[in-house]
């Protein structure tokens, strides 16, 4: 198991894929993508590398918190995950290593 | 009504779900002090230690205001929405009761019942006066409970003064 999972929550970090699917729920897909290479050319990250860092992912939850569209609840929901996801993996690494 | 058809009409409602909670701007962070009395009542008239206004987003559920949170909830004020116990009531635009989520079909599987020791709960969707439901008004606790009658009342109550506050606000109605 990678550090991108926490196993006692079945939880992970999303991967590009996942937050572009994310955004296409809420947009139609062609606006979704085009709303992704605007904020990897803005946030200054590759627009097609899969798994993304936790601080690359914290900054596009960001990014796409200041847009003023549906992409707005897309950041929330992400920044939500993100920081979960972090604080989860600091508990079970305190409680003995679920996270690995 | 085909499944296409359908499928498209259940994206639309979401989208229209979604963009209420936009135009009611209720990720504002100030929605946390303008709904702390109800939250605080909540928890105090229900007994439990716990009291929430979520809001449920296609990722996650983002709490607009909380009374008794801890730990990791409190900090990333929400929780990934696969574990949101509020979806079902704003799925159904119906109250979610569960008495013992330990056995509970739709929750006994659930890290925050399972890791967390979430053990009751009680949600009140949040319905806006577009028929929407943007979230819940919820009390949790840590101990199996069986809610009465008039403790759903009571919720139902506190609910609608959330409901009519968040309104108010957006130019709809009177300030409860």
């Amino acid at each position: 198991m990678s550090k991108r999972e926490i196993s006692g929550y079945r939880f992970r970090l999303p991967d590009r894929q996942e937050v572009i699917a994310s955004l296409s729920r809420l947009l139609d897909a062609k606006s979704a993508y085009h709303l992704w290479s605007q904020a990897c050319e803005a946030l200054r990250l590759p627009i097609g590398r899969e798994e993304l860092e936790l601080e690359e992912l914290q900054r596009l939850a960001n990014w796409f918190m200041q847009q003023d569209s549906l992409a707005k609840l897309v950041g929330c929901s992400l920044n939500v995950r993100l920081i979960a996801f972090s604080q989860l993996s600091l508990r079970s690494e305190d409680l003995g290593g679920q996270h690995e | 009504m085909s499944d296409q058809t359908r499928s498209r009409t259940d994206i639309e409602r979401e989208q229209a779900r979604l963009q209420e909670i936009l135009d009611l701007d209720l990720l504002n962070r100030e929605w946390s002090e303008r709904l702390q009395d109800l939250v605080q009542r909540a928890s105090e008239d229900l007994k439990l230690p716990t009291a929430l206004v979520s809001l449920v987003l296609d990722g996650a559920q983002y709490f607009a205001a909380s009374h008794g949170l801890g730990g990791w909830l409190e900090a990333a004020n929400g929780t990934p929405v696969e574990w949101a116990f509020c979806k079902f009531a704003v799925e159904d635009k119906e109250p979610f009761i569960v008495q013992d989520a330990t056995t509970h079909a739709k929750v006994k599987d659930n890290p925050l019942v399972k890791i967390d020791g979430v053990r009751c709960y009680l949600g009140i969707p949040l319905i806006t006066s577009r028929g929407l439901a943007v979230g819940t008004l919820c009390v949790l606790g840590g101990e199996e409970r069986e809610f009465s009658d008039e403790d759903k009342a009571r919720m139902h109550q506190l609910a609608a003064q959330v409901v009519a506050r968040i309104e108010a606000r957006a130019g709809r109605g009177i300030i409860a």
